[in-house]
């Protein structure tokens, strides 16, 4: 039920990809080093302690960057430039706090920052997908994966970035409320009141694009 | 099914359907959701949305899922690689924090250095603003409860305080000089209007 793949819950080892140099991947999979230790290595200048945090996030971030931009293009240029973006603000990490906590803020800014350009350009897109919609006669019959899929992100699309975000982190990757407080920021109830708002509305767009369909 | 139960079991079916809700905050949703038809669509309709958006996020990538990842992480790295070591903050920090603390030292030691030299009672240049303020009720010649003076009656300034001023320059007035059949005028009125008030009170 959580995240296509609950990638927060996921072994360790199946997040870390098998293609890194040994010594990488050894590092990225250690147990016993934990993300500071490695924070702490990478500002001593060692590569491949990066290197390991690489490892270990990359997946989870570009999959919450393509959770909340829709693009896998996007979410891989998002997902680059945030670990460039933690390389170069290591140095301002608060060993006292959570690495991932910090890191997904940045992450997350990002994606954000990248939606909201995206906006503009993707209302032609969407325009042309409505188009599809089985309002028009040229409407693709219902119940198609493909076409459900591409509904879901219109629907997304609708939704103000605050409820998408939240949607995401809870609904899709299952973070829990009191994990998503410190990386957007908000407090705990906000989360909750957004969480509650955020699916309240995407249902209601669901449903309204149901019953057209099967109107 | 009362409207008041519906809508209470329908702000929780979000979460009840995300099953965010603790146990005892389930139960009654749940046992609502048995006996109540519209609740129970409602909350398939939640359901459904919930189902069709964890679904519909999946994507396949352009690229088996190891390569794809095995060329992001070389990308980072190879982008990384031609950026400087960070430098640990730690010692930037730890110098601003010293800078601020002496600071904060040297201007403490300043005040201090103010107070006892006396600096602060050259505040205090006339007498007390309002000789009335903690002084005993003080009374007219008649026995009546005079009222405060305003600060404009000491010459030191007149601000904000035109209804005072008013009521206090009709006390101010000298009784003696107005005469003793005024000053028993004047004493009726006030017997009536003390008598009036009284009435009023009750």
């Amino acid at each position: 039920m959580r995240a296509l793949g609950n990638l927060q819950t996921l072994d360790r080892s199946t997040t870390v990809t098998r293609g890194l140099a040994d010594a990488v991947g050894r590092l990225a999979l250690a147990a016993d080093v934990d993300d500071g230790a490695l924070v702490r290595r990478a500002l001593r200048g060692d590569q491949d302690a990066f290197g390991a945090l690489v490892a270990r996030y990359q997946k989870r971030v570009f999959w919450i960057a393509f959770h909340v931009l829709g693009r896998v293009e996007d979410a891989r240029d998002v997902a680059q430039e945030a670990f460039v973006r933690l390389y170069r603000s290591l140095g301002k990490y608060d060993f006292a706090r959570s690495f991932y906590t910090w890191f997904y803020r940045i992450v997350l800014n990002l994606a954000i920052d990248q939606l909201r350009k995206q906006k503009g350009s993707r209302a032609a897109s969407l325009d042309d997908f409505q188009g599809g919609l089985p309002d028009h006669a040229d409407a693709p019959a219902p119940g198609e994966r493909e076409e459900q899929k591409g509904q879901v992100w219109l629907v997304l699309d609708k939704l103000d970035s605050k409820f998408r975000t939240v949607i995401v982190l809870r609904d899709i990757h299952g973070l829990s409320c009191r994990e998503i407080a410190p990386i957007l920021k908000i407090t705990h109830a906000t989360v909750r009141w957004r969480l509650h708002r955020g699916r309240q509305i995407f249902k209601a767009h669901w449903q309204r694009l149901v019953e057209r369909q099967e109107a | 099914m009362n409207a008041r139960a519906c809508r209470r079991a329908q702000r929780s079916l979000p979460a009840f359907v995300a099953g965010d809700l603790l146990a005892a905050e389930a139960v009654p949703v749940q046992q609502h959701l048995r006996g109540c038809n519209g609740c129970r669509a409602l909350a398939g309709a939640q359901l459904r949305a919930m189902q069709a958006l964890r679904a519909g996020v999946t994507v396949e990538l352009p690229l088996a899922e190891d390569e794809f990842f095995d060329r992001l992480h070389a990308d980072v790295l190879d982008q990384v690689a031609a950026l400087p070591v960070p430098e640990p903050a730690a010692t930037r920090p730890l110098l601003q924090r010293l800078v601020s603390v002496a600071a904060a030292m040297l201007l403490f030691a300043l005040g201090a250095w103010f107070v006892r030299a006396g600096d602060g009672n050259r505040l205090q240049l006339g007498p007390p603003l309002h000789p009335g303020i903690g002084a005993q009720p003080v009374t007219d010649s008649i026995g009546w409860p005079a009222l405060p003076r305003s600060l404009g009656h000491d010459g030191l300034g007149h601000g904000m305080q035109g209804r005072v001023e008013l009521h206090d320059l009709s006390t101010a007035v000298d009784e003696q000089d107005l005469g003793p059949e005024v000053v028993e005028a004047l004493r009726q009125f006030r017997a009536e209007r003390r008598k009036a008030l009284r009435a009023k009170g009750q």
